[in-house]
């Protein structure tokens, strides 16, 4: 693993910041916030976890066994909520503030306050998201929002005080990520050390750059559309409301306005630190750094043109439906691009496979799994059978939990040591790894064969003939769920101590966040770091 | 780009025609986030003219 390290001088990291409490509660430190991006994220994936895990038990076997559809439906919904906005998004988040900075060699964020607002508008809006459910549980209130997470009109306009809830919180959770976004990108166009050009930016960085652009062009318009929704509901409007002379097929092209992009700005961050990754272990250069550039700036252009195929079924006119079937399919083009140039970076590379190694090359192969049946979904013909089905469900998960949050797992091995100075247990990181992916397969291959073979989603009950796909899924589930104390465990050890590291604490990392000690100093870059 | 291609420390090269050679010192660093603000400001007013956006939808 390691080699030399350079550290930066430190001369102000004397302790004049508060200390306890005070100084994560008005901390304008990077590195600060993106520690507690990362922490609420591990609480709300857990918490995620948990809805999940007690919807896969009702589903273990058929009949309803230990909850009534209402609470069913309303887990399914702030399940996917909470992984979303609350876990997937902020890890992101936290990753750019913490290694945004260090990469591209400025001494901070732009924009540190806004940064920290940024960060505390997240615990109330999880409050708000969890609030009904949780008061739900002691018989108070008609629960949280169960519309799933498109609240979709007009069963939204109809639904209880948790649809409110959830339009509070989402309001605030876009708020909080605008402010991101805004910070992100003016760190990265004013704040990049001298001789760093645009081509010579992280991808990591262009994978966010692009992220936080998405977020911009779409965020407003999910708050647009949930603003109108609430005005459907208490102020006598009528946007989604056919008695009332509105279209609730409209609420569907305003969602996935925003719903699809919001898929690419789950997963840029990722397809930006895979090739760091990869490059590290295969001890080798990245391979095709402007084709990756290009391909993550096509994907996120064709992101915003293609979303009315989530609603194939909704009866679009026909020429709208080739359009959306074409310009999805598009997509795979960039996307084939950046699996080519992952691929042929670990070409004849000196490849080890540390932790993080493995998640990634997993990562390759999953991620390609929902490519495939994503190309399936596009095809107006097929997606008429497989829409609302398991398949779906299936996909998605491919798409969001071994691309997102695998992703996010690589990034936290990768970076981990790198951000205390220690080394995690390599063991239980393979065994951690390990787990995953069984379990994750476990989980939701069957998950497409259900679908296949007819099973809608977002239901309680179902027929007999699904019950052994469901009964592994619902043990792989579990396996899955308790395999990521393993991960909680891992990253609780090596924070509380731990072989230490060097700077370079990958032998072939390059990059200028290597060039600084593990953990880097209180202010990252003093001296200038000049770039060749 | 080769990611890894940098280097820390003294002696400085000559700084690439994009550089600010006085990087980082503190007038250059309130200038960088005068800019940051400017420019998050634009962005902010593009947020709210696409969610007002919606106004005009028509109905």
């Amino acid at each position: 693993m390691n080699t030399a390290t350079t550290t930066q001088p430190t001369p102000h990291d004397a302790g004049h910041y508060p200390g306890g409490l005070m100084r994560w509660l008005t901390t304008t430190n990077h590195k600060d916030i993106g520690t507690m991006y990362l922490t609420f994220s591990l609480i709300m994936f857990f918490v995620g976890g948990l809805m999940i895990l007690a919807v896969r038990a009702e589903l273990f076997q058929p009949g309803l066994q230990l909850m009534q559809p209402e609470f069913f439906n309303q887990l399914i919904g702030v399940h996917a909520l909470v992984m979303i906005f609350a876990a997937l998004m902020p890890a992101a988040t936290g990753f750019a503030n913490w290694m945004l900075p260090l990469m591209i060699g400025a001494p901070d964020m732009a924009l540190p306050r806004l940064n920290n607002w940024g960060f505390w508008l997240l615990p109330p809006a999880a409050i708000l998201l969890t609030l009904p459910f949780t008061l739900a549980l002691f018989g108070i209130g008609d629960g949280a929002i169960a519309t799933g997470w498109t609240f979709y009109a007009p069963l939204s306009v109809q639904g209880g005080m948790g649809v409110d809830f959830a339009i509070l919180a989402v309001h605030i959770l876009g708020i909080s990520s605008i402010m991101g976004s805004i910070n992100i990108i003016v760190t990265i166009f004013n704040m990049r050390a001298p001789g760093m050009t645009m081509m010579k930016l992280p991808l990591f960085a262009w994978g966010w750059l692009i992220t936080a652009f998405l977020l911009i062009a779409t965020l407003p318009v999910l708050a647009g559309a949930v603003t109108m929704l609430l005005t459907d509901r208490h102020f006598g409007t009528h946007f989604f409301d056919a008695a009332g002379g509105g279209d609730p097929i409209l609420f569907q092209h305003l969602f996935w306005f925003f719903g699809h992009p919001e898929v690419y700005i789950l997963l840029l961050p990722v397809w930006g630190l895979m090739p760091h990754v990869l490059a590290t272990f295969s001890r080798k250069p990245t391979y095709g750094y402007k084709a990756q550039v290009y391909s993550f700036i096509a994907i996120g252009l064709l992101s915003v043109v293609v979303w009315a195929h989530h609603f194939f079924t909704a009866g679009l006119p026909v020429p709208a439906l080739f359009y959306f079937m074409f310009s999805t399919m598009a997509i795979s083009l960039p996307l084939a691009v950046l699996f080519f140039c992952w691929i042929a970076t670990m070409w004849k590379g000196a490849m080890s496979f540390e932790t993080p190694m493995l998640f990634a090359v997993v990562f390759i192969v999953l991620f390609g799994i929902a490519g495939l049946t994503g190309l399936i979904l596009a095809d107006v013909a097929a997606d008429a059978q497989y829409h609302h089905s398991y398949f779906v469900v299936a996909h998605f998960h491919y798409a969001l939990f071994a691309g997102g949050i695998m992703g996010v797992m690589t990034g936290v091995y990768y970076w981990l040591p790198k951000w205390t100075g220690h080394m995690y247990s390599e063991k239980l990181g393979k065994l951690h790894f390990w787990l995953t992916v069984i379990s994750f397969n476990l989980t939701f291959m069957p998950q497409f064969f259900l679908g296949l073979a007819g099973m809608p989603r977002r239901i309680p009950d179902y027929a007999l003939q699904f019950a052994e796909f469901n009964a592994m899924s619902t043990v792989g589930a579990f396996i899955l769920g308790l395999s990521q104390l393993i991960f909680a465990w891992n990253i609780w050890c090596c924070v509380r101590g731990g072989p230490k590291v060097d700077g370079r604490v990958w032998e072939g990392a390059e990059g200028l966040e290597w060039e600084l000690s593990s953990p880097p100093p209180h202010h990252s870059w003093e001296t200038q770091p000049v770039i060749k | 780009m080769k990611p890894g291609n940098f280097q820390i420390g003294e002696p400085m090269p000559p700084a690439p025609p994009s550089a600010n050679a006085a990087a980082f010192s503190p007038a250059d660093l309130s200038a960088r986030r005068a800019a940051s603000r400017r420019l998050g400001w634009w962005l902010g007013a593009a947020v709210l003219a696409i969610y007002l956006l919606g106004l005009l939808i028509p109905r």
